[in-house]
């Protein structure tokens, strides 16, 4: 039995890993002082708020933490009513005085202090053993923008932020059916953030969520800062390179997504969503891709295999080539060739390795640099020190031209640029080593490894392998319209068919 | 019951690796035999694989169960254990010569210098994942694979066709019957694709067309290893019996070539790739075959034994390949036609046996 | 189990950089490596001496074109030459590039397949390198200076293989073809017989003497090969060297080498020259007419124990010039081919094929392949007519000449 189990409340999955906590788990007693002091012991927390109150003859105490509640709302919702009160109330008549639209009555201290930590406000009232909890949140939240990561030119431009509740009204305007199933639970021991699973019933596989879920509570974490701890805490291989859950930031992407069969997985804090199962072939896919023509769709698609294949294999192909296998490059290139590298210190495949690690560390520091730095860097990296290396003969023009080439090839799938640069530069190291041959085996144990990668259910690797011809027509072919009118086969769906073409005709 | 791979894969899989391995020194082996009726030769091994693959497909239609439980149900666990051990020993020996190819071919036209066996190496750590993986990445890999086989001959074929004579292998049987026979006989070791289909048997859902669209991918895969061989023969001719290495060697002769330099190598670096496969595959069995044998729970074990006995073989027999290649030429082919089409052509009285053993006991 | 791979991984990744930055497995990058463009191979004192062209590029920014130079390397086989090449330099000389290989006349006193045999036998040269017959030293050629390009092996690349569009007038051949052709039955094959046009002489006055024929590259020695002066001299392989059991035994002129291309490849493109066609007045005039097209076949057939080799030649052409005159011809008004023109050419052309397999006939080589096409076509009259068929076979020539209407 894990540590941490599920149980609903209220329409909620409260974590109850408290053993932490230095509390009991007694109910409320009719002491008011008692119970305070067991809160108080718990939550031992300068902003922690203990309001003192007079209801008639009673009192209260009301319990919230101060820069995460709404206080305007606890004025008005809360406060002003008690001061109304001029006769001693019963606990039903006090539960429905307050006009909060979200409140619970709840008796135990931990889950006055499961409350208080989520951002409620409490009030424990003496000679009672049910105190009354109000949803009074409020987080300083960002403003809905086009995420930096998915730009598009036509088509939505709403992103998603790191609020839950804002990211989940984003669905629900999209996806305006009872069948939208919104699932919440919290998981890290110390930050127990919320978690949202979001999938519509009667297309998603059940047990997909079954498993999900199981696997969220078996997740035993201090904390999850941002949904990319999730999906290494959900992936099934725990060292692997790639990815093994799909991400985005946007909301028509995810709508689209859980209308194929995904479930989605929101954390609060975080604007990423995640989805499950995860397909290779997603990260190719990009928004703009449903909103322009098919055919504009498909060539965009098959520059993007083109380009991952330059930024992986060009400067790979450059190395061996020069290295081991000269009778590959045609005569006058190879003039060309010998004619830049004359003088060059290096050896080919050093001097492309470091133009490579160069390469790198400007791009990482024009990610951590302020933006008006950035552009300095820019120009300092690539025009002066390209220019002057080339000048200085420190490396070749070639070089320096397949680097470049290379490297923003990559960007047209940004979301697997990480992992392209790593076997980038595996692939070199094995080029520069091996040579072409080297280069064949890599990219072939590469190849059994995703193919007999399955990412809950589903082989990451489909629709290539295995061969779903069905799906084929969203890959780096885009079907139209009217060849969409059934679900991906590669993912496990309910409910077939999405299209009905005489209904469009008609 | 749980189904490993699909009808589909097993077509595409005939169709991808099997006439990979034919592409490497086997046309020049023939030529030298059979000289212009290399592809008689050629013809009657792959009937005699055609006709394996007929057989089998019975069994394949017939069966319930895996060839290792049907063989275990009609022959008792001991004689299923020769058979696997003649299995394993056949694999071993199918994988050597390709292997060992593989190898030369790299040293004597991909790199410069004459390197060490250490450029070759990695394809055993290629080799060894693979053999770690069931069936059904097996299938997977073909789902994919028969997209470069084809690619890469097509582009081999389209820049080799139009130099080619066509006519040079006239007259037909000029060679005589044992020329041809001999071409038959000492190229056998490239044969033998029918031993695979077997060991499908009971691993996928046998429907209602599948043994017409695994004929036809037979067929296909035939048809690739014959083309293939009228195109080596008529652009060499009198001289196909040098060319070692066939299939680099076929498309250099183009204008386009003389002028943009050795863009067919994009051809032939698709069919490298699928060679991995295709040469690893003899290996892949020869592991499983050790995991029956020596009940190995841990696939990782049997893979690595297996691997690491072509690693031996291929070092330390390295001086001597041209003895070990004249010996398996020589005298392995009646072992390979035993254990690559005889038994496998059997396997259809084991599920009629089986049959009539469920039928007993219903 | 996670750890252990992520350690195996980590290990992989380590053991993989190590090679990495200590690689010099003995490996041959660009930067050690000599790029053989053409070799050109002669017999010596018993030797075989090969000279092999080098292209040394030059630097981009200078705008300067690509140099070369030359290394010479002597053995008793022409393997063992090549690899005095590379010990003599220090470079490793690649042969991957060497797309012409030029052999000297010293060579055909002897068989020469002794030389070329080589290049079949490794899988470092091409054999799809063109061959060519010198017509004196191979090496001279190689040394001299020529406008066409700086690298002397590139012009006569342009020259042999004429792959532009122009005229195929020549019999150009490839190491692979001609030892087919010496290893098949026929046992003949064929290259072109390149020869030099010294500065000042036009084509017309084809004097091969190579008098300014430079000595660069001698023994083991490198030379630039940028000879100042010299830059006027051009070659002319329009003459085809035949060979019958690797030995010389006849050539080819222009004429019937264009013929010979005729009947056995596409030569559209090419110019003929029919002159001296007299009009309806009888005043004469020149035509160059340009093949559109040409259908060619040659066979043999065993017909009432008579061996006979047909041979078919459809041409059709449209006139590319022609001398004004007194001819009413005008190439503007689209006026149809006179007769007269065409059935010219089509004398010559005939004439010029009779010629041909007179000279298989008195050579013994085989070039229009007729031994072959009855063993292949013909199996069972082989044996019988396989030692004299050319003194039997019978000739069966059509030839017809369309033009442009």
């Amino acid at each position: 039995m894990p540590a941490s189990v599920l149980y609903k409340h209220g329409g909620l999955f409260l974590h109850k890993n408290l053993s932490k906590i230095n509390t009991n788990l007694m109910k409320l007693e009719q002491n008011l002082d008692a119970n305070i002091e067991k809160i108080k012991n718990a939550l031992n927390s300068e902003d922690v708020t203990f309001l003192d109150l007079q209801l008639a003859n009673r009192k209260g105490v009301l319990i919230f933490i101060n820069d995460i509640v709404d206080k305007n709302a606890v004025g008005e919702l809360i406060l002003r009513p008690i001061s109304n009160i001029k006769n001693d109330l019963t606990e039903q008549e006090l539960f429905d005085l307050f006009l909060s639209p979200e409140k619970s009555q709840i008796n135990s201290i931990k889950e006055i202090l499961n409350d208080v930590l989520l951002g409620n406000t409490v009030l424990i009232i003496e000679n009672s053993n049910t105190a009354l909890s109000f949803a009074l949140k409020f987080f300083e939240k960002r403003a809905i923008t086009e995420p930096p990561t998915s730009t598009v030119i036509k088509g939505p431009r709403e992103g998603f932020v790191e609020s839950l509740p804002v990211n989940i009204s984003l669905m629900r305007r999209r996806l305006k059916t009872p069948d939208l199933r919104i699932e919440n639970t919290t998981v890290g021991k110390y930050s127990r953030t919320p978690i949202a699973l979001c999938y519509i019933k009667g297309i998603v596989d059940e047990k997909l969520v079954k498993t999900l879920k199981n696997k969220l509570s078996q997740i035993d974490i201090d904390a999850i800062l941002d949904s990319s701890y999730l999906s290494k805490c959900l992936g099934e291989r725990t060292v692997s390179l790639f990815k093994q859950i799909g991400n985005t930031e946007k909301p028509d992407i995810l709508a689209g997504k859980i209308l194929e069969g995904r479930v989605a997985i929101f954390v609060d804090g975080s604007p990423i969503a995640l989805t499950v199962p995860y397909l290779l072939i997603e990260d190719f896919q990009s928004a703009s891709d449903y909103y322009n023509s098919a055919y504009s769709a498909t060539f965009a698609r098959q520059i993007r295999l083109l380009s991952v294949f330059i930024a992986l294999f060009l400067p790979t192909l450059f190395v061996s080539a020069e290295l081991f296998h000269l009778q590959l490059i045609p005569l006058s290139f190879l003039l060309t060739i010998v004619n830049s590298i004359k003088g060059i210190p290096l050896s080919p495949s050093y001097e492309m390795f470091f133009t490579l690690m160069i390469f790198e560390i400007l791009n990482e520091a024009s990610v951590r640099m302020p933006k008006y730095v950035g552009m300095v860097v820019s120009i300092v990296g690539g025009l002066v020190l390209g220019e002057t290396a080339v000048t200085a003969g420190i490396i070749s023009a070639p070089t320096l031209m397949i680097i470049a080439l290379s490297g923003i090839c990559l960007y047209t799938v940004p979301e697997l640029e990480q992992t392209f640069s790593i076997l980038r530069m595996i692939f070199l190291v094995v080029a520069g080593t091996c040579g072409i041959y080297g280069l064949i085996i890599s990219v072939s144990f590469i190849f059994i490894y995703l193919i007999s990668f399955e990412s809950y259910g589903s082989p990451i690797f489909a629709p290539f392998s295995p061969l779903v011809k069905e799906d084929l027509k969203d890959t780096f072919y885009k079907g139209f319209l009217h060849e969409h009118q059934f679900r991906p086969n590669s993912i496990k769906n309910k409910n077939k068919r999405r299209l009905k073409i005489s209904k469009i005709k008609k | 019951m749980q189904y490993q791979l699909k009808t589909r894969q097993i077509c595409l899989f005939l169709i991808a690796l099997t006439p990979i391995s034919k592409l490497f020194i086997m046309p020049s082996v023939l030529a030298s035999n059979a000289e212009q009726d290399l592809w008689i030769s050629a013809l009657i091994n792959l009937a005699l694989d055609f006709l394996t693959v007929f057989f089998v497909l019975f069994a394949c239609k017939r069966a319930n169960t895996t060839l290792l439980n049907l063989l275990e149900n009609s022959l008792g666990k001991t004689a299923t254990k020769i058979i696997v051990s003649l299995c394993f020993v056949y694999f071993t020996i199918k994988a050597i010569l390709p292997i060992s190819e593989q190898k030369d071919y790299l040293e004597m036209t991909l790199y410069t210098l004459k390197p060490t066996v250490f450029y070759f190496l990695p394809f055993f750590i290629s080799a060894f994942y693979l053999c770690t993986k069931r069936l059904k990445v097996l299938g997977r890999c073909a789902d994919v694979l028969w997209l470069f086989t084809l690619i890469g001959f097509a582009v081999l074929l389209s820049l080799s066709i139009s130099g080619a004579d066509f006519s040079a292998i006239l007259p037909v049987g000029a060679s005589g019957y044992k020329a041809i026979f001999n071409g038959s006989y000492a190229s056998k070791i490239w044969f033998g694709d029918g031993i695979y289909l077997a060991i499908f048997i009971g691993q996928f859902n046998y429907e209602k067309h599948s043994g017409k669209k695994i004929l036809l991918s037979y067929l296909i895969s035939a048809l690739i290893t014959l083309l293939f061989i009228f195109i080596f023969y008529g652009t060499f001719t009198s001289i196909a019996h040098r060319q070692r290495f066939a299939f680099t060697e076929i498309s250099k002769y183009t204008t386009v070539i003389n002028n943009l330099g050795r863009f067919d190598y994009i051809g032939i670096i698709m069919i490298l790739f699928v060679n991995v496969f295709a040469i690893s595959l003899p290996v892949y069995f020869s592991a499983k075959a050790l995991n029956y044998l020596f009940c190995i729970k841990k696939e990782w074990i049997s893979s690595l034994i297996a691997v690491a006995m072509q690693v031996f073989i291929l070092i330390v027999f390295s001086e001597y390949y041209a003895s070990i290649e004249k010996l398996l030429m020589n005298y392995a082919p009646p072992f390979l036609f035993l254990v690559g089409n005889l038994l496998p052509a059997l396997t259809p009285l084991l599920t009629l046996k089986e049959n009539k053993y469920a039928h007993t006991q219903s | 189990m996670h750890i252990h791979k992520v350690k195996i991984v980590m290990i992989a990744i380590l053991a993989l950089f190590v090679f990495f930055f200590s690689n010099d497995f003995g490996l041959i990058d660009v930067e050690k490596t000599s790029i053989i463009t053409a070799i050109a191979i002669d017999y010596e004192d018993s030797e075989y001496v090969v000279t092999a062209q080098i292209a040394v590029p030059e630097a981009t920014d200078t705008n300067t074109e690509n140099q070369k130079a030359q290394l010479s390397g002597k053995g008793v086989t022409v393997g063992e030459a090549i690899k005095d090449l590379g010990d003599v330099s220090g470079w490793f000389p690649k042969l991957s590039f060497c797309n012409l290989i030029i052999l000297g006349k010293s060579l055909t006193d002897d068989n020469v397949i002794k030389a070329v045999d080589y290049f079949t036998k490794t899988l470092r040269v091409q054999d799809s390198a063109l061959i060519a017959l010198a017509e004196d030293k191979a090496k001279d050629l190689l040394s001299l200076a020529t406008p066409l390009d700086n690298i002397s092996a590139f012009a006569l690349q342009k020259i042999i293989l004429k792959n532009t569009g122009f005229d195929k007038d020549v019999a150009s051949s490839d190491v692979k073809t001609f030892c087919a052709g010496y290893y098949s039955i026929s046992a003949s094959s064929y290259m072109p017989l390149i020869k030099i046009i010294p500065a000042g002489e036009s084509q017309g006055d084809k004097n091969a003497g190579g008098g300014t024929q430079n000595s660069g590259g001698m023994n083991s020695g490198t030379s630039a090969g940028d000879q100042k002066g010299d830059k006027d001299n051009l070659f002319d392989a329009k003459t085809t060297a035949l060979f019958y059991n690797g030995k010389k035994t006849g050539e080819l002129d222009d004429n019937l080498t264009l013929t010979l291309n005729a009947i056995t490849t596409h030569i559209k493109g090419t110019v003929l020259p029919v002159k001296d066609v007299a009009d309806k007045d009888g005043n004469l005039s020149n035509y160059l007419l340009s093949v559109v097209n040409n259908k060619h076949s040659i066979s043999v057939v065993v017909d009432e124990n008579q061996v006979v080799a047909k041979i078919k030649l459809d041409l059709y052409c449209k006139v590319s010039d022609h001398t004004s005159g007194n001819s009413n011809y005008s190439l503007s008004q689209n006026t149809p081919i006179p007769k007269a023109v065409l059935e010219k050419l089509k004398n010559q052309l005939k004439e010029n094929i009779e010629e041909l397999i007179e000279t298989i006939k008195q050579t013994e080589c085989d070039f229009l392949k007729l031994k072959e096409k009855l063993y292949r076509y013909n199996y069972k009259f082989y044996d019988k007519y396989k030692d004299d068929i050319f003194n039997v076979i019978k000739k069966e020539i059509s030839v017809t000449v369309t033009g442009q209407k």
